[in-house]
């Protein structure tokens, strides 16, 4: 009886700090949301000075929503030692450089989804040729403007969608892919280890950004590709040069999960709980999706978050190299690439300065990040 | 030993004839009859029966996908469309020595940072100098190289006229004594720029393989046997620690690549890497397939001058 | 006390770890005397090769030593600092800088595991040269002569051969007689054995122990050997201290240990080692388990497992007690336990 006692005075509270916990999540959903609707809106407030006002007030709310879980769950005030999850939390609640990269993967997919409220101009905006072309920053255009006249700040906005999205639509194929392929070669082994590792040697052995490069260049100027590609582009409504560097980089970044995947599963397949399953009549899939490739989860999911860094860094390379997207996409490398003549001239450093900080910094966000929850998932971990 | 070197050889030739065959296809998948472009369009039908015949291009293609690797050992790499009556090989070669001299210094430079760097950020573990250090690799991995190559025009050669932006050495004296030395100068800001992100990983890799060497017993032991701190992390720690990053510096070499391509369009070098990029935008075919199997040459040779130096360095290494 | 090599007195050291302090070592006291070898027993984890670590101060940086003395007497060492007069020397208030002057030297140390606790890129020659050219400024072909004589004073033949090996290519039992040559190397007066046969197979464990004895029978070292094999401490040892836990609870006589424990621990780990002669339908072991460091029980840190704790025991640490001549017990309640 006295245990149970014990448990119901331990409970009461708990319950109460949920109740908490809920209400302070639904406040600031609400505000959220209000701030979205009322204060981040192109047709309500003109100016971007209250936009970046409402802009810094919504960042501000997220933070401390997340920060409220965080202390939520990796608070210390556990009673014996901490579970997995929490004291994954508490590391990387305790890495400063972690949390920047949150903060700035975060931020970052603020900006790419509200892009049409946060930009100041819209994406068809151009300023009449002679007079805005080449503006230093000023108050109409906090970062200036570029040759064609266009808004710099609204082009680096536009542009977190491409950074954002052909690293993310990558790097989930890739992995997906490099699991499947890595958990098969170390569970078979023989045969298709063998070939699939050879395969990977090949592509290793490209030197990676001149592999994108002269493959970007055959299939952009190959007929077929470019037929099939135009139509598919314009149903999706993306750039088709875009959708061809998507193709290239899906072909080439799966060898580093295929890897890692693979010797992982190799050394999982020798422990004893695999070989208790498979003892106990489990099948091979069932090994294979139950007991090994959620232990390889971990290194995916650091592979992924840095992986997504280095498609922003090649799109942003092939571009600049002029390789990338069109005239009218707003990539941060074109912008680059736009800005490259006025190097020389020190009154345009603006242009070149800004597209590259924006590379840099997402760029940063996620090896930060990554590098972060390598050392919260296992300090140990190689990758 | 030698059956070592042997099946080290075997699979890098293996490993270049994959590389190979992808080339091959690819110069399928790109428009255009050499033939015609070497000619011009409106040129007499006949003449293109005859050069078609005299390239062996109205052969069978497997035929084709030997003679060419033949071809290609022989050293005959045939004429580029862009730079008439130019043998491949020649512009080639003309072009090496800007970017060799490049490349070494940007592996010199980023070795002699890189590895102090990781051996003190791992010996003052979660101290204030692993933590820049930590934070010195990170923004070198992640600051695009092109763009770092950029700025420093803008600054130091632009606002601050220490250098010239575009460095401008006739590349006989690269390689010559003083010259080797006196052209640093003039490319410092280019070895910079190729050498920071290769520097970065080096930190980061040197770093973690010193943590995991310091763990080890038999460090503890060489302390215990009052070796003093000096010896026990330079001379055992560290030589420890190196075989894996032989390795990277090894593998750099496919980053170097890449970033040479970047920072010679940035500097206007007329190097390897331009050639490269202007040959893809002027679809120069035979400058193309030479330059992308030579680089796969180089990384399969470095691949195996690393295997090859493990038994220098290890002698736990199974030799034979 | 004038016989005494070493003497630990009530040492207490912690770990700052992610998920708090380990109190790893709480109240660990024994002497070690001239020219004897001392066992200390107890289970995996229980602070034994934490106090060799204290001893030669080569804990991790994320320890911290609370309080104790560890006090040394050797004229050698008190010469090779530069110290006068009389007296012992506290190892626990050494600069790094003077503990090179005592590590390998005057302590010297073989571990657990002998094939990785030498570098794999070195010969062995190159090795044991290094630790001479070190400690006694040898080298040359002075050195090669001297690496010669050691691994033949280990019985390693032919030590041409072996010193020109490297370690990879040695088995554990002549990677372990290496160590043992090194660590003799320089004469210390006192040698610590860290589970020096655990790794080894168990033909090759008793010539190793074997070879220990002599070599130390030779000179005056003393030898600490720390294990968990009661078979091994019987074997060898003189005195013997039995650890549980982070403290020291009973040192003995090897004899009078073996002949009648008396602190609870101790007895029921000598029940719980298996006899040929007396079979028994059921295995003895301790009742519980062993207590997490992090959260260590108040007062005497035995007395959630033991069967004659009392209040007593949960609120006040026990002191340590001389029973008889030569046998100290750590236990509020040793006279119930007396034979």
């Amino acid at each position: 009886m006295a245990g149970f006692s014990d448990y119901q005075q331990k409970k009461e509270p708990k319950i109460t700090q949920q109740r908490k916990k809920v209400a302070a999540f639904l406040v600031c959903a609400l505000c959220l949301i209000s701030i979205k609707i009322f204060l981040l809106n192109r047709e309500t407030v003109p100016q971007w000075g209250f936009r970046l006002l409402a802009l810094s007030a919504y960042l501000g709310v997220w933070y401390l929503l997340l920060s409220s879980l965080y202390q939520g769950w990796a608070g210390s005030n556990y009673a014996d030692r901490p579970n997995p999850i929490q004291r994954f939390l508490m590391r990387f609640y305790h890495n400063k450089l972690a949390t920047f990269g949150l903060f700035v993967v975060l931020t970052l997919a603020v900006m790419a989804i509200f892009a049409d409220d946060i930009a100041i101009y819209p994406l068809e905006y151009q300023a009449e040729w002679q007079e805005f072309s080449q503006l230093p920053p000023c108050r109409e255009h906090p970062l200036g403007t570029v040759t064609s006249g266009e808004d710099l700040f609204s082009l680096i906005v536009y542009g977190s969608r491409i950074s954002l999205g052909l690293g993310v639509s990558v790097m989930v194929i890739t992995s997906l892919v490099g699991m499947t392929l890595g958990a098969t070669a170390g569970y078979f082994g023989k045969g298709t280890d063998r070939a699939l590792n050879y395969l990977n040697d090949v592509v290793m052995s490209f030197p990676f950004l001149v592999f994108c490069i002269v493959l970007v260049g055959a299939l952009q100027v190959n007929e077929a590709v470019r037929e099939t590609f135009a139509n598919l582009a314009e149903a999706i409504g993306v750039d088709m040069h875009l959708m061809i560097i998507f193709l290239v980089l899906a072909m080439l970044m799966w060898s580093s999960t295929f890897r890692v995947v693979r010797s992982q599963v190799l050394s999982l397949k020798e422990t004893g709980f695999v070989e208790a399953a498979k003892a106990l009549g489990g099948s091979s899939r069932r090994i294979i999706f139950k007991h090994l490739l959620p232990n390889t989860l971990g290194p995916v999911i650091v592979l992924v978050t840095i992986g997504i860094g280095s498609v922003i860094l090649t799109e942003a390379a092939l571009s600049y190299l002029g390789f990338g997207a069109e005239m009218t996409t707003p990539s941060w490398g074109r912008l680059l690439r736009d800005a490259n003549p006025y190097v020389t001239q020190p009154c345009y450093m603006y242009m070149v300065m800004f597209p590259g900080i924006a590379i840099f910094m997402s760029v940063l966000g996620f090896t930060t990040m990554g590098d972060g929850l390598r050392d919260a998932i296992d300090p140990r971990m190689k990758v | 030993m030698r059956s070592y070197i042997l099946k080290k050889l075997a699979i890098a030739v293996l490993v270049f004839l994959g590389v190979y065959t992808i080339v091959f296809l690819l110069c399928f998948m790109m428009p255009g009859d050499p033939v015609r472009v070497s000619m011009g369009l409106h040129s007499d039908p006949q003449a293109v029966e005859l050069l078609t015949h005299a390239w062996g291009l109205d052969e069978p293609r497997y035929v084709q996908y030997f003679s060419y690797l033949k071809c290609f050992v022989m050293g005959d790499w045939g004429i580029s469309f862009r730079y008439e009556d130019k043998a491949v090989l020649g512009i080639i070669l003309d072009r090496l020595p800007r970017t060799a001299y490049l490349g070494l210094w940007g592996i010199i430079f980023s070795v002699i940072l890189s590895i102090p760097l990781g051996v003190i950020a791992a010996y003052k573990q979660n101290k204030p100098p692993d933590n820049a250090a930590v934070l010195i690799s990170q923004i070198g991995v992640s600051l695009p190289n092109f763009w770092l190559g950029l700025m420093l025009i803008a600054i130091v050669a632009v606002g601050l006229r220490w250098i010239s932006p575009i460095p401008q050495v006739p590349h006989s004296e690269l390689w010559s004594f003083p010259g080797f030395f006196t052209s640093l100068k003039p490319y410092s800001l280019a070895i910079i720029t190729l050498g920071t992100g290769m520097m970065a990983t080096t930190t980061r890799l040197t770093r973690s393989s010193m943590l995991e060497i310091i763990r080890q017993d038999y460090i503890t032991m060489l302390r215990a046997k009052g070796m003093p701190e000096h010896v026990v992390i330079l001379k055992h720690a560290l030589r420890n620690a190196l075989i894996p990053v032989v390795t990277i510096v090894g593998m750099q070499v496919l980053i170097l690549i890449g970033g040479v391509v970047l920072t010679e369009t940035v500097f206007a070098i007329n190097g390897l890497g331009r050639l490269y990029v202007d040959a893809i935008t002027a679809r120069d075919y035979p400058i193309i397939t030479a330059l992308t199997l030579v680089y796969a040459a180089a990384v399969v040779i470095m691949n195996l001058i690393v295997d090859l130096s493990y038994s220098l360095i290890d002698p736990r290494v199974k030799l034979g | 006390m004038s016989q005494n090599l070493l003497v630990v007195k009530d040492v207490a050291m912690h770990f700052h770890t992610e998920d708090g302090e380990v109190f790893a070592l709480d109240g660990v006291s024994f002497e070690i005397r001239y020219g004897e070898t001392f066992a200390l027993v107890g289970e995996t984890g229980c602070g034994k090769s934490v106090t060799a670590m204290t001893i030669l101060g080569l804990l991790p940086p994320q320890a911290s030593v609370s309080r104790g003395e560890v006090l040394f007497h050797d004229d050698t060492l008190r010469r090779r600092l530069r110290m006068t007069g009389p007296g012992p020397v506290d190892l626990l208030k050494l600069s790094n800088r003077q503990m090179l002057k005592l590590r390998g030297v005057r302590i010297a140390l073989i571990s657990q595991d002998p094939s990785s606790s030498l570098d794999p890129l070195y010969r062995i020659e190159a090795q044991i040269g290094e630790v001479l050219n070190t400690h006694r400024g040898i080298d040359g072909k002075k050195a090669k002569e001297e690496v010669l004589r050691l691994l033949n004073s280990v019985e390693l033949a032919p030590a041409e051969e072996i010193a020109k090996k490297y370690p990879h290519q040695l088995s554990g039992g002549q990677c372990q007689r290496v160590v043992i040559a090194m660590a003799l190397a320089s004469q210390p007066s006192l040698l610590i054995a860290d589970e020096p046969t655990t790794s080894l197979d168990v033909s090759i464990q008793a010539e190793i122990l074997e070879l220990m004895a002599e070599l130390i029978r030779g000179s005056n070292t003393s030898l600490l050997l720390i294990t968990h094999d009661l078979a091994v401490v019987a074997e060898v040892s003189d005195r013997v201290g039995v650890m549980y836990a982070g403290s020291v609870c009973e040192i003995a006589d090897v004899r009078s240990l073996f002949a009648h424990p008396i602190h609870p621990y101790t007895r029921g780990l000598l029940a719980a080692v298996p006899s040929i002669t007396q079979r028994k339908a059921e295995m003895d072991y301790i009742p519980g388990s062993v207590p997490d460091l992090m959260h260590p029980p108040a007062g005497c840190r035995f007395h959630p497992r033991c069967k004659y704790a009392t209040e007593v025991c949960k609120g006040r640490k026990p002191k340590m007690v001389a029973v008889e001549t030569e046998h100290y017990v750590v236990c509020h309640h040793y006279a119930a336990c007396l034979p």
